[in-house]
Formats: C-alpha cells, structure tokens, sequence
C-alpha cells in the first residue's frame, strides 16, 4: 500500500519535473531576464566587446526582445551555443530563445519540434578559398580538403553539392567558427564553406582580408531566424511580433533617433500609431505593456539600423541588403500587418 | 517418551525491524533497495513525461534513413547516401581503430617507460620521471589539441611540395608529412601475389612450430637452439624466394601531388596520428607507473637470485622480474585500456570521426533523436568496455597465481557434469602442469578457435556491416536477439578459447543452445556464409560445435589445460 502511495507521489513529482513545454512568457517574466541562446562568436553577428559584453545583429535583435517584454535591454543573459549544443540548449529549456544563424528547414520545424518564427537573414551557403590557389568556381575544387562546422546544415549542403557535381572531396569536420578560422588560416583545410554571411563575417577578421575569395556558386537556401520550442503559442508570438516591428519601424521610418518622439503623442499614420501603442490594447494582446514596441524599437534601432551597424556594407563585414531588403525596395523582408 | 518442546521466542514486534539486529541488516538492506528502485523509476518516468511534453516519440526508426553527411575516414563502404546506422558502425570502427593502435603503442611505451625509470642511469631515470609527472599531470584534451595544432602550424601544406624547387620535400623519397596528414607507400597486390601472402603465412607457421619444437628440446635436454634466428630467415627467406619465382606481384604505390592533395598511398590522417599520438603518450605515462609498481613489487631476492645463476640483467628482467611483476600489472592495466578507449571520445576536439562524432554528434544534431543516440552511445562504450575487461581478465587468470581450487574457481560449470566419465577436473599450478604428460600445446584446439572465430566475424559482418539486406533496426525483436547473443557468445567462446581457460565448455554449450535457437527461428545461415548451402551450414554447424565440446572434454590432450587448468591424468 505505502508503495503505491510513494508512486504515486512520485510520479507527481515528474509531471512536475517536466520541461517548461507551456507558459514560457510567464516564466520568463518571472525570472525577470531572458535567456537567449546565441553563437559561440561570429564577427557581427554575435561577439563580445572588449569589457565582455554581447554584440551583434543577432544579439541586438534578442536584446529587443528583452527590452519588449522588460522596457529593459539588459535584462537578458547569453548562452553561447555551438552548431551541436544549440537544439538540445533551447529542447531542454536551457535557454528561451535561440538567436544564432539557424536555417529553418523543414525537419528541425516538425520532427525536432521546433518553430520558426521568422526569417532575420536570408542566406546561401558559399565556398571561401584563398586567391593564391587559382580557384574560381566550387565546379573546380575536386579533391580539395573542406572545413565545415558540424551539425549544421552546411554539411548535408556540401555532401550533396559534391555528389551532384560528381567530384570528391575531404570533409574535415570542427566544432566552432574559431577553430574552423585557424585550421583555414593554417592552411589545414584549403576551402571553408558556411553560410555567406557567416563567410564574410569570417573573412573580415582576417589580417589580410583581400587574400581570400568567397567563390560565386551559392549553393542552398539558408534561411536563417529565430526559433522557440514547439507548442508555445503565446511565447512563439512575442518573438515573431518582436521582429515584426523591427520591419515594420524600418519600413515607416520609425527609428531609435525618434521613436520616443513619435510614441509621445498619436501620428498621422493609424499603423504607427498601432505599433507605438497609441492606439488600441495592440501590447495587452501577446501580454507585454502598451509600449513594447517603442522600447524593442528604441533598443537598437530597426531592422535596417542593426543591419547597417553591425554587418552592413559600411562595416568590415561589408554585407548588401540584397535579399534582405524590405519588401518595398525589392527584397524579402516582409512583415504581416500590424491591425 | 517426553516431548521437549522449545522455548517460545519473543512475539514479533514492529519495532524489531529497527531495534534487533537478526532484522536490523535485511530490514534496512530493503529500504535501501526500494529507495534505489524508486529514483529509478522516477528516473525512467522523467523521461517518458518530458519526451511526452515534448511531443517526441522514442524510436530507432531513424537508423534506417540516409544519413546525407561524409564521413572523411571510413574503413567500410560508405556515402551520404548511406544509413545512420552505418555512419554509426564507420564511427563505432574508427573508435576501434584509434583505440587499438593507442593501446598498443601506449602498452610499449608504458613498459619502456616504466622500466626506465627504474634505470641506475641517472639522466635517464630523471628524464622518465619529468616524462611521467609531466604527461600525467596535463589533461588529456590539452595534449590532443597541443599535437593537432603542431601538425597544422608547423608541418607543410601540400602545395609547398610543388614547383621545380619545391620548400618541402617528401621524407626518404616515399612519405609526405603534410598539414593534413602522412602519406605512406601503399604496397599494391597484383595477379600471383596470393601465393607470396600464403608463402609468408606458412613461414610464420613453420616458425611458430619450430620455437616450440625448440622449448621443447631445451627442456628436455637443455640445448639451446638459436630460434629466433632461423625463424626470422626463415620467414624473409621463404616469403622472398615466392615473391621473386612469382615475378615480384607485389609493387609499392607512392603518393603523388595530384590537385589539392597528394593522392595514392596510405594516407593516415593528421586528426588520427594527433589523437593516437596523445592517446598513447598520456596514457603510457599511466601505464609506466603500473610496470614500476609492478616490478618493484617483486622481491630483490629474485634478482640477486637470477645473477647468481650468472644470468645477464636483460635476460634477467625478461625472464625472471617481468613474468611475476605482470600479476601486479595486469590489473590495473586493464583500466588504462579502459581509459584510453573512452577518452577517445574526445576525438571531435580534432575532428576525427569516432562514433562520438558520426552517432553521438552528426546523427544526433540532424534528428535530433538525442535519447537514442546517446543509449546507443552508452551501450557501445558499455560494449566495448566490457569486452576488453574480459580479454584481460581471461588474460590475468593465465599469469596470476594459482591456487587449488576447482576447475573453473567454483560455481556451476558444465564441466562437472562430465565429472563422472572423463574424471573430475582440477586446477595445478603452472609448475604442475609443466611435469604433467598432458602438458602441451594440440593443434586441434586451434580448429576450435577458427570454428567460433568464423561465426563470430560471419555474425559481425551480418549484423553491423551488411547493409545490402535490410538493416538490423527493420528486423523482428527475437531476430535481434539471436543474432546478437550467437554474436556475442561465439566472440566470447572464441576469446576464452585462445586463452585455453576451462570456462570455454561453458560459453561452447550456451552458444550451441542460441545456435539451435537460431535454427529454429529461422536466421538465414546460408546467406550468412555469404551464400552457402543453409542445411550444410546448419547441420555442419551443429556437428562441429559438438565435437569441439566434446574434444575439450574428453580428448587425451584436451588444452584447456595449457596454462592452470589441468585434468588429471584418468590414471592417476
């Protein structure tokens, strides 16, 4: 008899223990901090400053959402995760939200019970070679020695490309972008292929930058964005919304300079007015305070000011828009409207 | 007649449980094993919920899809279009590999070492032991990166070897040390070299027969023949006599610069050799000490024994000190090698491709499937591990001391049961043994090995390798089973063959029970035996596992015997 009571109580117990699968908004704000899982460093994208502190246009973006839900940029803790730690970090509620050059595939958004909640960089997977070996298209890298990162989809990329091409290759497979850096840099490894952006980051930390080509061939689409577990609505929304605004702000002309400004009294435009929280309950409903999105904004800018801060064409990165243009000057990001 | 009847003990109490110590022991001993039960269970239930809540069924199912990523190092066949459960057999190889070639080297270095450090040279004792304390002090993951990244930075890219004056050139004119690897000179078997290959495995044979043939002459009249010698220019002769009269069949195949790399050869790579390399040298430091510990455990009388006999301090250490030091050794030799092959584990710090890498990295990143990788994981390790304790315990049974206890160190052998016909079985000790008639080493008893060596690699390959067919994770539980255990069992008999200890009749009587069973279930021997009649298999199977057990049971000679076990003669 006592032992059916102490199974019963214990199996309590690990209904109790299970992960925070629902609810993770409420937790969060109990905690009073996010938990964001972001690269283990990749220039631009996410590094740390010289006093240690996290940067970048991943960074900046998780730290909008803190400053969304919070009215407080800071009020976010980084987890540095590799390409193979990433997923079982953010399954196992280790962190809330991963902001980390994630390509949204089909797989990791239904079997790894995952969701995607938008896309912050369109990319393609690239071959970064140095110019001294006379190489000029991935059609001519037969037998060449290629450094990728493991556990992610640049691997399966690379295999395939290989296959289709019909020509051999030496995968020497690393666990971090530093590691891959130094094996390329050394000489180990005569190609190293990740996504482009990421090449370029790479690229830009280089003491003699204009050695290295990144070859024309783009191999996939890399669709890289934020994503939370599976099953967590409420949570997924503020993350996606997050973003939203970003574009949207940018697409209005919202900016850091002068949404204080414009969320001090109602607009002309009824959408700003939506965003800004002007107008209507639009923050009560995904839980956050009517101001939000002024304060997401007001963290780093909008979506194009991060971009041209930490990886555009004006930085050592020197990335275009591209396909990362607002819909409106011919690119694809595209935000829902805000109503 | 008077009845006596006993004293009534005190009724029992509750309390007793706690208070009396003829209940105290057990009653505690239940708590205990409850509360482990318990943090199991809750353990198991954990998982179950949180696999629930996180919507994910637990299955293997995946093992079976393509897995769609290289591998660079594959002793199998291997593509991204090939399974997961291949990808994980390639790691589970790659594992192996490094973990063999390290315990090897480790064991030599270890001894050297160890033995070294014992030296009356000052410098070279000194130097031992700043090697050991330094080596054993560093972790091990440091040492690995330390050598990978000398390999990278300090040993040239292949392109430095192109060119009329090219800055790096090839070492003896035949091995490529480069940034990514050495390349060896592959020898290269054409049309007729069979019969060079056959030519040398009958040299080893005659040489093995011969040194025997020599042990025995010199105990018995105390000559001593030059073996080694003979046997060596018996083996160069004989192997180059076939290879010169087959018109040399046999060519090395040097690595050339083609491309980005050089090509051809055996090209080892450098993420291999730095593992290795590590692996080895951390662990050689570990093992040095056993071999110290060991041979100082062995009492100086034995030396100045031997040197009054006016024997030379090599032959000394080789003869006298080292056979008795290995009893000391063995032990926790085995742990070594049980270290060495989990921290290989380490191998992706280096990008090596063990099965931590393919299964527990790779597989489990792209399925995300990390409860099943990781029990795979875990089971493998377990596996691996568990086998080579067994080896080595079969191995320290041989050359530890020996008591006089029964045949098999008590409990239930089958051996027993044949108590009655062949005579009862005891245990002499090694001197014994070597004043015994019986005494000697029947080449029948290799027959034996060959048997269940044969079903051991024919199941191996059936199970793991064989991807034509359908693969092991699509096949029936009972399926599974057998075919695991008659693997399982026949490497086990196999093992304990080689090292002639009496629990073989054990394993030879469990295996023959899984190998009806697989009869009777139906597993496809015919095809196992790549193609072979199934009844000739099945029924030549059958005879011939029953005449070994028979054969070691009953035979003049039976050698089970050779080292501790031995049958008393039915005279005597």
């Amino acid at each position: 008899m006592k032992t059916s009571v102490f199974i019963g109580s214990l199996a309590a117990a690990g209904l109790a223990a299970g992960v925070a699968a629902a609810g993770t908004l409420e937790d969060v704000k109990a905690k009073g901090f996010v938990q964001c899982g972001v690269s283990s460093g990749l220039a631009g994208f996410a590094f740390t400053d010289a006093a240690g502190n996290w940067d970048g246009f991943d960074v900046t973006m998780c730290r909008a959402l803190a400053a969304a839900i919070f009215g407080d940029a800071n009020a976010i803790k980084f987890t540095p995760t590799t390409g193979k730690t990433r997923f079982t970090a953010l399954a196992s509620g280790e962190v809330d939200v991963l902001f980390r050059n994630t390509t949204w595939t089909y797989s990791r958004d239904t079997d790894l019970k995952f969701d995607f909640v938008g896309v912050n960089y369109y990319d393609g997977q690239g071959f970064m070679v140095p110019k001294a070996l006379g190489v000029n298209s991935a059609k001519e890298l037969d037998g060449a020695t290629v450094c990728i990162q493991t556990g992610t989809t640049t691997e399966l990329n690379l295999a395939d490309f290989f296959r289709a091409n019909n020509i051999k290759y030496e995968p020497v497979p690393i666990e971090t972008n530093a590691e891959a850096d130094a094996k390329y840099l050394s000489g180990a490894c005569d190609v190293y292929t990740t996504d482009a952006s990421g090449l370029a980051a790479t690229r830009a930390t280089f003491e003699k930058p204009g050695d290295h080509i990144i070859l024309p061939e783009i191999i996939s689409k890399e669709p890289l964005g934020p994503l939370v577990r599976h099953g967590d609505n409420a949570w997924g929304d503020v993350v996606r919304w997050t973003y939203n605004a970003l574009l949207i702000a940018e697409e209005k002309g919202i900016n850091q300079a002068n949404v204080r400004d414009l969320a001090a009294a109602a607009q002309a435009d009824p959408e700003i007015n939506r965003l800004l929280g002007t107008e209507g309950e639009y923050g009560a409903m995904i839980g956050l305070g009517k101001d939000w999105a002024v304060n997401a904004i007001a963290a780093g800018g909008n979506y194009g000011e991060i971009f041209e801060k930490y990886v555009g064409v004006n930085t050592p990165i020197g990335l275009a828009r591209g396909l990362n243009a607002l819909w409106t000057q011919g690119g694809l990001q595209y935000s829902p409207p805000m109503r | 007649m008077t009845v006596t009847t006993e004293r009534p003990g005190p009724v029992f109490r509750i309390d007793m449980l706690w208070n009396d110590s003829r209940y105290r022991s057990t009653f505690l001993q239940i708590i205990a094993l409850v509360a482990v039960m318990l943090s199991v269970l809750w353990l198991v239930n954990n998982v179950v919920e949180n696999l629930a809540a996180l919507g994910k069924e637990f299955s293997f199912g995946f093992m079976n899809t393509p897995s769609s990523y290289d591998i660079n190092q594959r002793l199998i066949e291997y593509s991204s279009r090939s399974t997961h459960s291949t990808a994980a057999v390639v790691g589970m190889l790659n594992t192996l590999l490094v973990a063999v070639m390290g315990c090897i080297l480790a064991t030599v270095i270890g001894v050297l070492a160890g033995v070294l450090r014992l030296s009356k040279n000052w410098i070279v004792s000194r130097l031992m032991t700043v090697y050991i304390e330094g080596v054993r002090n560093v972790p091990v993951l440091i040492q690995i990166l330390l050598y990978a990244a000398v390999f990278d930075e300090v040993l040239p890219a292949p392109s430095a070897f192109r060119g009329e004056t090219p800055e790096a050139t090839l070492l003896l004119g035949s091995i490529a040390a480069t940034n990514r690897g050495f390349y060896f000179p592959m020898p290269i078997f054409e049309g007729g070299s069979f019969w060079v290959v056959a030519a040398f495995v009958a040299a080893v044979c005659a040489a093995v027969w011969f040194s025997r043939f020599g042990t025995r002459r010199q105990q018995a009249t105390g000559e001593h023949l030059p073996v080694f010698w003979i046997n060596l220019g018996v083996i160069i002769g004989v192997t180059l006599l076939a290879y010169l009269v087959m018109g040399r069949p046999i060519s090395l195949e040097y690595p050339e610069l083609a491309g980005f790399n050089f090509k051809g050869g055996l090209y080892a790579r450098n993420s291999l050799v730095a593992l290795w390399l590590a692996l080895s040298i951390y662990t050689g430091a570990f093992i040095a000490e056993n071999v110290r510990a060991g041979i100082m455990a062995v009492a100086k009388g034995q030396t100045e024994a031997a040197y009054a006999l006016g024997m030379r301090p090599n032959w000394t250490m080789r003869l006298i000190i080292l056979p008795q030091a290995l009893r000391v050794i063995i032990p926790p030799l085995i742990s070594q090698y049980l270290n060495l092959t989990k921290n290989s584990s380490l191998a992706i710090a280096v990008g090596y491709m063990d099965v931590t890498g393919t299964l527990g990295g790779i597989t489990l990143n792209q399925t995300g499937k990390e409860m099943e990788t990781i029990l795979l994981l875990m089971v493998f390790y377990l596996a691996i591990s568990l086998s080579i304790s067994f080896v080595m315990n079969l191995y320290n049974d041989q050359v530890k001391l020996i008591e006089r206890t029964t045949v098999t160190g008590g409990g239930f052998s089958v051996l027993h049961l044949f108590a009655g016909v062949s005579g009862k079985w005891e245990t002499l000790k090694r001197g014994d043994a070597k004043m015994h008639d019986n005494y000697g080493v029947a080449g029948w008893l290799n027959l034996v090995v060959l048997l269940y060596g044969v079903t051991f690699v024919l199941m191996l390959y059936y199970v793991f390798i064989d991807d034509i067919r359908d693969s092991y994770w699509t096949w029936g539980t009972g399926h599974k089973l057998i075919a695991l255990s008659l693997m399982v069992l026949s490497g086990a008999t196999m093992v304990t063959c080689i090292f002639k200890n009496a629990r073989f009749v054990d394993l030879a009587a469990l295996e023959l029970v899984v190998f009806i069973l697989a009869v009777l279930i139906g597993l496809p021997f015919g095809e196992i035996a790549f193609g072979a009649s199934t009844v000739l298999v099945v029924f030549g199977g059958l005879a011939a596992r029953l005449a070994s057990i028979a054969y070691t049971v009953f035979a003049p000679r039976p050698n089970v015997t050779y080292f501790n076990r031995v049958r008393p003669e039915a005279a005597s």
